[in-house]
């Protein structure tokens, strides 16, 4: 009996001490980082301001956000605008959020316009609406979201019945507009030509085009997406980490990045990574993969008895589309896309939107780099060329008899660049015209390129 | 006399601003071609049924025949209802067809490819001029495209819908149509496929720009005052 009893008294104690322990840690959490309690809106964003300041809770800005929302909610004014305003102006100044993260929490509460919505330059309605990311949908879903946060900001919190409306009106008046343009994405153009008559080839190669285009588009979208995401999480670990082996592989990280070596070194390879995308951080491979678009392009073009060899860059395009220019290379590549999508809206649709998701991986890769060593590296990235990538159409053309050498010659990256254009360009033109004899000569690029400072590479003539 | 001359000249300048405004507008050809074919199509329609009903009694579809009206008329009436639908849906149906045609090619190119979600959120709105249309009374170029596009494409389904069970409602009340004025009964009547067309075609009417200022309207986005709708 008293052995019984002692059992109890301990498992007792025992589970005494142990809930003790519990609500502890509980509390020492909740203390660690409290939320906001004041009811007084003043002192709830300096309670707010206060613990956010604190390194351990730097990353409690959404709960602490989450919870002056609720805290206003219940005494709408129109001075809790200036509140949010100040507040999120001091979280970016204090470096705990980013310029587009102030933007985007001020104008989803407290803004008529909608921001959940992606804005990306070169990217058209059109594009999300076949986006796996997004498409129609999510897009209008995006939209009621925002729609409830506004509801919360501007009609609970603010008081402002008229700008609620005004954005519920913007919701309804974009969502109708979404959904007429995915749907007239979906279907495509009709075809009818200026007098009203239908023209039977168009529709059918957008069509083929499209097609192509989009799936290419996902595929570098997923890409690109997974890359970022392995990317900022590495970076992140590697900044918390803040020990000296750590900043040194961030150092490295930071300037020497493409994807290649960023698979290659921290191995997180995936099926979906293929070679040629891999590859996609260069722009001379750019330069060629587009002139192989062109190539396969005029060749469906051909089946449907349309012309469209004025529509063909020529070398000049070449030459200038694949020029550095230290200052405004996006510019001269977007220059040159602006032009021929003025002329070919229609008939070279799909090459301009492959055009264009290449210039948003180019420029999204050149968004990694730093600032200061962008300068540098653009020449190593632009001068980059990869052999086997030829060497795949030398193959193909090896089996059709044609003469194709490939020589080693000490000439600058410049020059051998420009003599591969100019190969590939021939190569091109061959493989239009069915030839079957042609020399060309194809010189190999040293695989590592240092660039050093003061050197200076041009590729324009 | 001075006066009258400068009021002279206030309307000669306004005249001429008209004249230029309008000629100065682009608006595609292929658009309103679609509009004023649609138009004919549905005014041509109208004024026969208008006449059909009038001549014919007062029968229409929500609130079902009136016991009023004499047996004759109303098989007389019914079985031209029929036939003016019959001849008229083919022609509704590519004029429909081509007014969503263009409004796709126009949206796909001005919306679909060239703007993205910015854009759309920064379009100028205008006062819409067209008190028919049962929209907002200020809504974007974009919007009112937009909206006559779904709009016109709903219709268009239903009319399809309809116009496959019209054959069906026909053969079905052929028999009743040649009964005798003694045997005939208005409780073995049905005309809901006929009616629902009917209601059709005149909702289709409601969406339609008016040639000169939904027209213009649709198109006079920045896009388009380059020339660029296609």
């Amino acid at each position: 009996m008293s052995a019984r009893v002692i059992l109890l008294f301990f498992f007792g104690l025992l589970s005494i001490i142990l809930s003790s322990c519990t609500s502890n840690e509980a509390v020492e959490k909740d203390m660690d980082c409290p939320l906001p309690e004041s009811k007084n809106i003043v002192k709830a964003f300096q309670q707010a301001s206060k613990v956010l300041s604190r390194p351990e809770c730097e990353y409690d800005v959404m709960s602490i956000w989450k919870k002056l929302l609720k805290i206003t909610q219940g005494n709408p004014q129109p001075q809790n605008r200036e509140y949010f305003d100040e507040f999120l102006t001091w979280l970016n100044k204090a470096n705990l959020i980013e310029d587009n993260q102030q933007k985007e929490l001020f104008g989803r509460f407290f803004d008529t316009t909608f921001v959940s919505l992606p804005i990306h330059k070169n990217r058209s309605v059109c594009d999300y609406c076949y986006d796996s990311k997004y498409g129609e949908k999510k897009l209008l879903k995006n939209i009621d979201e925002e729609m409830e946060q506004k509801q919360l900001g501007l009609f609970e919190i603010l008081g402002d019945e008229s700008l609620y409306k005004k954005s519920l009106k913007n919701s309804n008046d974009l969502k109708v507009i979404i959904k007429a343009a995915c749907t007239s994405c979906a279907a495509k153009s009709s075809g009818y030509g200026e007098d009203g008559t239908k023209n039977p080839g168009i529709e059918e190669n957008i069509k083929i085009g499209s097609t192509l285009f989009y799936k290419r588009r996902q595929e570098i979208i997923e890409t690109v997406s997974d890359f970022e995401k392995h990317f900022m999480v590495l970076k992140r670990k590697l900044s918390q980490q803040g020990t000296a082996s750590s900043r040194s592989i961030l150092f490295d990280l930071e300037r020497n990045v493409n994807l290649s070596s960023f698979l290659q070194v921290y191995n997180i390879k995936k099926g979906r990574f293929s070679k040629d995308m891999i590859h996609n951080n260069n722009i001379a491979v750019v330069c060629t993969a587009i002139s192989k678009n062109i190539d396969e392009y005029n060749n469906k073009l051909k089946n449907y008895s349309l012309s469209s060899s004025k529509y063909v860059p020529n070398s000049e395009f070449f030459k200038n589309i694949c020029r550095y220019d230290k200052n405004n290379y996006r510019m001269l590549f977007l220059d040159n896309y602006k032009k021929i999508e003025k002329e070919q809206i229609n008939i070279l649709f799909f090459l301009n939107k492959h055009l264009e998701i290449e210039i948003e991986l180019f420029n999204y890769l050149l968004d990694l780099i730093p600032k200061e060593y962008k300068k540098s590296h653009l020449k190593g990235l632009f001068l980059d060329t990869d052999i086997d990538f030829l060497s795949d159409q030398i193959r193909t053309l090896q089996e059709s008899k044609l003469n194709i050498s490939i020589e080693n010659k000490s000439l600058s990256r410049c020059k051998i660049f420009k003599a591969n254009i100019r190969a590939y360009h021939k190569l091109i033109e061959a493989t239009a015209s069915a030839e079957n004899k042609v020399s060309l000569t194809l010189l190999p690029f040293v695989k590592k390129f240092t660039w050093s400072e003061g050197s200076r590479v041009l590729c324009a003539d | 006399m001075i006066t009258f001359c400068s009021k002279c000249l206030v309307i000669l300048f306004l005249f001429m601003l008209e004249v230029s405004s309008a000629n100065g507008k682009i608006i595609t050809p292929n658009i309103n071609r679609a509009i004023f074919n649609a138009e004919e199509v549905i005014n041509n329609f109208s004024e026969l049924h208008e006449n059909l009903m009038h001549d014919t009694g007062s029968a229409g579809c929500s609130n079902g025949m009136q016991r009023s009206d004499s047996k004759y008329e109303v098989k007389e009436k019914i079985s031209e209802r029929y036939d003016l639908m019959k001849e008229y849906l083919p022609q509704f149906q590519e004029s429909i067809g081509l007014l969503i045609a263009y409004l796709k090619d126009s949206i796909f190119n001005r919306i679909g490819l060239e703007k993205d979600f910015s854009d759309l959120q920064k379009t100028t709105k205008f006062y819409n001029q067209r008190p028919s249309i049962n929209y907002d009374d200020v809504v974007t170029p974009d919007y009112l495209a937009a909206k006559i596009y779904l709009d016109a494409i709903k219709y268009q389904k239903e009319m399809d819908k309809h116009s496959q069970h019209l054959d069906k409602e026909i053969e079905l009340n052929s028999p009743y149509l040649q009964q005798s004025d003694e045997m005939f009964s208005f409780d073995n009547f049905n005309f809901k496929t006929l009616c629902a067309l009917e209601t059709n075609v005149f909702q289709y009417r409601k969406i339609l720009p008016s040639r000169n200022i939904g027209a213009s309207v649709i198109l006079n986005s920045p896009v388009s005052r380059d020339g660029g709708l296609y």
